[in-house]
């Protein structure tokens, strides 16, 4: 005696018909990278020797492992620069749109770039520009 | 709304304190900002506003933000205890407990789907964080990688959910949802698997079984301090969410999800606490009776009925006060350790009569035994079942309740064990001693005066 | 009023003793138990046996002041002549249970006495609620003092020997909470109170189901035959204070607690299940008399002796009539008061023999002539002598049963024979024969002051039995009166 489900429920059939578009999409998607990735595999001439297969670095021979830990600074930088990229991103549509949204607009964008601006200051703060 | 932005201000604060080496005036803004919150979300009891269809700021919302509000700063007060000594990123913690609120108090307040997801994000990847917030600790690391990707994933299972949940109505909104689930007789499969997904992702948030297996690692891992907030404030937004949007849109069609999560909040209660038994660190084992209770805390939701709010809400109100007086506890024996075997209880009556006390009300608390909160709190869980009938459910967690006295009672009877050394007097700063009395006081009050928390919520 | 007084002085007394120098502590729960036990001769002598027109006969006293109104839930306590009866034994007592630990080193004495005189508290709540859920409140708070005297203060493996202790209870508890919470939703008017709870009618399945959640409750208290394993391991390790709470006060609850919320409320469950419980009691008193034919430790032979006895009540209880309901109550007197003096006599011998097994005692008779001539008199008691109170008490159940069926009186009655095997056995070994170790101290003051009252009481209740049957008599004329009206409606 689990309880009474107040409802019992009919499980309706979805007609396959209705996603077919979304299918064909699909299917072109994930064709054309397949028939991309074939097709230059077969028509590029190959040519495979030692010095063909070894990797170039200014001429001179590579040596130890080319998995080498970089410093995480890089890191860091890479991704505040993601970061405020993609940010930014968010001006074209408020840009192109700017006259309609007036002045409320224009003061949601204010506070929208002041809060980078707080953003900014507090990883300045945390040194999270200084190389060293 | 004004509580929203006055708290996301208050985290912007006191980042900025931080960086600007204000140790000092940190604690204090804290507070106060905190304390200012709570009055703000207490005015706005009975107002019931909508902000553009996407957040609906009622009773419901009032009584589960100031619970949380409250539940933050008896953490923060601990955390001002634990890092007294320490003065590296205690800002960014602040913070980021601060932001976790925000996204707690979106979880309890949405009223589109969107915002559900907002709400999620915005409280885990703050977790993630703190969970990872000891660098230089492994197991910290750990929890933090082994909570983001569980996270992940639950939150995958959720937005697939609501997109198919979309797909299906169109709509984002609650009230939208809920009147096509009114008004057709038969509903297409898609939004049947809409509603299962989202059922098995809120379930991998508060750590019901069978997607419970996370919690133990992760709450052993994570700070101490750290996981009584996550036993508290996130488990308490979590169930909060999950029965707003159930309470709300799904009610009518308990017939497609009702069986599952039967089966879900039993195997949780009895799970939680048959594994809680073995265990002999104490801080997995709070992990495994949080689990426990998050099954507990299923019960009212699976009644759905006009008591269901008011019971989560007093339980989860219990429970947290017991929780962060059982971590305060944990936290003053074993200060930074992540690992304290249950026997290091050994001897706390004869040094540490307060500690004891918060201890022996904490634990009992939590076990159920009258006239504490804890008791309350199951018995509004029973009264709940029981008024849809579901007995079975009633005496499953009976059963668990009673294994539950069996670990519960293990760090009692270790704190009065007379034949050890005992442990040194802790020294606790007025902070950590208010934590104590106040969650000793609390349990008492709100156990003997129920009718105090009992109603709020509303229907 | 009175009755709030009565759970509230013990309560605050409790308080006292934490703030109270440990060397003062003795002294001041003494003095607590003895003005507590002058507010239960003041009620006595309030209280008014001839009326009969109060709810459920002659409550009195009655306090009703809201507590939960979302939940129905009220603050309602009164006395009627049984609850009266439970608050006398309680608090009479208490003073003896507190004095028989005068001579004990008590390591940290104010906690010991702040559990004690909580669970006083506790345990008139108990006998005084007349609301369901309070009544709830006080039975799991007398519990748990219970749970640390025995914890902290008990013999070996007391750790293993609590757990089961309150893991039996609590399973008990939670049940009837759940039987509680059931009869609550089927009540009219939304109310936990006892008035509430008499006047609902369940039908024939409920009934049932709510006496089976209600009566294992009970059954682990008392302890009745498959519920018992938990108690001879209790009484044994508690300290004796708390054996002697646990014994002659707290298993009462679990009688009690039949009388007042199983027989009215179910009774056609009741009437069906009557063999059930007779064969369970009967059973247990045979089996119990049977294991302390065979025990050689006084503590446990005690113990099981209690099984048996309280086995005998309940028995009585479930034959649904008069004399069933007075002997039960008489013989619950009776028992606490024995039960009290039996476990202080083993405590005495443990002070100065450091043993409690009787193959290692013997001719205590010679080097102290006034226990044993107390302990004489207790045994007569326990094994029912007649002019003691155990006579009257085992004479009517013994009779009650007869009238519901010979063979289960025949079987019963065997505890009469064995008791007194067992009983005057254990005497005859301990305090007569050759004297095997050296001197034996005489009663010490304090502990005359236990016994004679003790003796006292055992004579008062077996010459005068009217004190209890005029007290109670209308309680239990009404509520024999209830559950016929009940069986009347139900079928």
């Amino acid at each position: 005696m689990l309880g009474f489900p107040r409802s019992e429920l009919q499980i309706m059939e979805v007609q396959g018909s209705e996603y077919l578009p979304l299918l064909i999409q699909l299917v072109f998607a994930f064709g054309f990278v397949a028939m991309v990735l074939i097709i230059t595999h077969l028509i590029g001439p190959k040519r495979k020797s030692a010095k063909k297969l070894e990797s170039f670095e200014c001429g001179i021979e590579s040596q130890g492992n080319a998995r080498l830990p970089f410093s995480i600074k890089y890191f860091l930088t890479a991704i505040l620069f993601v970061l405020f990229d993609v940010e930014v991103i968010f001006f074209y549509p408020w840009a192109t749109n700017f006259r309609e949204f007036g002045l409320q607009g224009f003061i949601a964008m204010f506070i929208f770039v002041a809060l980078f601006l707080l953003g900014f200051l507090y990883l300045f703060r945390k040194k999270a520009f200084t190389w060293d | 709304m004004t509580t929203l932005v006055l708290l996301s201000l208050l985290g912007f604060l006191v980042l900025f304190l931080g960086a600007f080496e204000q140790k000092k005036a940190i604690l204090p803004v804290v507070i106060a900002g905190l304390s200012a919150a709570f009055v703000t979300n207490a005015l706005s009891w009975d107002t019931s506003q909508t902000f553009y269809g996407m957040m609906r700021y009622d009773n419901y919302a009032v009584s589960f933000v100031g619970l949380m509000i409250f539940s933050v700063l008896m953490i923060m007060l601990l955390a001002s205890y634990h890092f007294r000594n320490e003065d590296s990123h205690i800002a960014d913690i602040y913070a980021l407990m601060i932001f976790t609120l925000v996204g707690g108090l979106v979880m309890v307040s949405y009223a589109s789907l969107v915002m559900l997801f907002v709400g999620i994000e915005i409280l885990s990847i703050a977790l993630y964080i703190l969970a990872g917030s000891r660098r230089m600790n492994l197991s910290s690391n750990e929890a933090s990688l082994k909570y983001f990707l569980m996270g992940a994933f639950a939150s995958g299972f959720l937005l697939f959910g609501i997109t198919l949940m979309y797909g299906v109505t169109g709509s984002f909104d609650l009230l939208v949802i809920s009147d096509y689930v009114n008004g057709n007789e038969e509903l297409p499969m898609l939004f049947i698997t809409g509603v299962l997904l989202i059922l098995i992702g809120f379930s991998f948030k508060i750590g019901a079984v069978p997607f419970h297996f996370w919690t133990p690692d992760v709450y052993q891992g994570t700070p101490t301090l750290i996981t009584a907030f996550m036993a508290t404030v996130v488990k308490t937004a979590g169930i909060a969410a999950f029965f707003h949007l159930f309470d709300i849109c799904f009610s009518a069609i308990d017939g497609v999800w009702f069986n599952i999560l039967w089966v879900i909040a039993a195997a949780t209660i009895l799970l939680g606490n048959v594994s809680a038994v073995m265990q002999n660190e104490a801080k997995r084992m709070l992990a495994w009776s949080s689990v426990a209770h998050a099954g507990y805390l299923l019960i009212p939701v699976l009644a759905l009925n006009e008591l269901s709010a008011s019971a989560i809400f007093y339980y989860t109100a219990a429970y947290s006060v017991a929780s962060i007086s059982a971590f305060a506890v944990l936290l003053g024996i074993s200060q930074f350790s992540n690992e304290m075997p249950v026997d290091q209880y050994k001897g706390l009556a004869k040094n540490n009569p307060i500690m004891t006390t918060a201890l022996v009300i904490a634990m009992f608390s939590l076990a159920g035994i009258p006239p504490l909160a804890g008791f309350f709190g199951k018995y509004f869980v029973f009264v709940t079942a029981m008024e849809s009938n579901l007995n079975i459910a009633v005496i499953i967690a009976i059963a668990g309740s009673l294994i539950g006295i069996y670990y519960y009672f293990k760090p009692v009877i270790f704190a009065f064990n007379q034949e050890v050394p005992p442990i040194e007097k802790i020294k606790g700063n007025a902070a950590f001693n208010f934590v104590l009395f106040a969650g000793i006081i609390i349990s008492l009050i709100i156990g003997i005066f129920p009718d105090l928390l009992a109603n709020l919520p509303g229907n | 009023m009175i009755t709030a007084i009565l759970i509230a002085f013990p309560f605050l007394a409790a308080l006292l003793m934490l703030v109270v120098p440990a060397s003062k502590t003795k002294p001041v729960a003494l003095a607590a138990t003895l003005v507590q036990a002058c507010i239960t001769a003041w009620v006595i002598y309030l209280f008014d046996i001839y009326e009969k027109e109060s709810l459920l006969a002659n409550m009195q006293f009655i306090l009703r002041e809201e507590w939960i109104n979302s939940l129905g839930i009220s603050f309602f306590i009164g006395l009627d002549g049984i609850s009266l009866l439970m608050v006398i034994l309680t608090n009479f007592l208490l003073p003896l249970i507190v004095l028989s630990t005068w001579n004990k080193e008590i390591a940290r004495p104010g906690l010991f006495y702040f559990l004690m005189l909580f669970m006083q508290s506790a345990l008139v709540g108990v006998f005084v609620s007349l609301d369901a859920f309070l009544y709830y409140i006080f039975w799991e708070l007398a519990l748990i003092p219970i749970y640390f005297i025995v914890l902290l203060w008990g013999g070996e493996n007391r750790i293993k020997i609590t757990f089961k202790f309150f893991i039996y209870t609590l399973f008990g508890s939670l049940l009837m909470l759940a039987g509680i919470i059931w009869l609550y939703l089927q009540t009219s008017d939304g109310s936990f109170g006892i008035d509430s709870f008499y006047a609902v009618m369940l039908d024939s399945t409920a009934q049932r189901w709510i006496f089976w959640a209600f009566f294992i409750a009970y059954a682990i208290k008392i302890p009745l035959l498959p519920f018992h394993s938990w108690q001879p391991d209790t009484y044994t390790t508690a300290p004796n204070a708390g054996t002697m709470l646990l014994s002659g006060i707290m298993l009462k609850m679990g009688i009690y607690s039949i009388l007042r919320w199983v027989l009215p409320i179910v009774p056609f469950a009741v009437d069906a299940y009557t063999d059930v419980v007779l064969y369970m009691a009967v059973g247990g008193i045979i089996y119990a008399s049977w294991i302390a034919l065979s025990q050689n430790d006084l503590k446990r032979l005690f113990a099981w002796s209690s099984i048996a006895h309280v086995g005998l009540i309940t028995a009585g209880l479930f034959t649904l009539s008069r004399t069933g309901f007075q002997g039960a109550l008489i013989q619950m007197i009776a028992h606490g008061v024995n039960v009290v003096g039996l476990f202080f006599v083993a405590e005495v011998i443990l002070q100065r023999r450091n043993t409690s097994l009787i193959s290692a005692l013997g001719g205590i008779r010679t080097k102290a002539p006034v226990f044993a001539s107390v302990f004489m008199i207790i045994t007569f008691a326990s094994i029912a002598l007649p002019l003691t109170n155990g006579f009257i008490g085992e004479f009517l159940l013994l009779n009650s049963l007869y009238e519901y069926s010979y063979m289960f009186a025949a079987f019963a009655g065997l505890t009469v024979i064995f008791g007194a095997v067992y009983m005057l056995r254990a005497y005859k070994n301990t305090m007569l024969g050759e004297d095997s170790t050296e001197g034996f101290a005489d009663l010490s003051m304090s502990e005359k002051l236990v016994f004679f009252p003790i003796v006292g009481l055992i004579l008062f209740f077996g010459i005068y039995p009217q004190f209890i049957f005029n007290l109670t008599d209308e309680s239990v004329k009404y509520l024999l009166e209830e559950i016929a009206n009940h069986m009347a409606l139900n079928y």
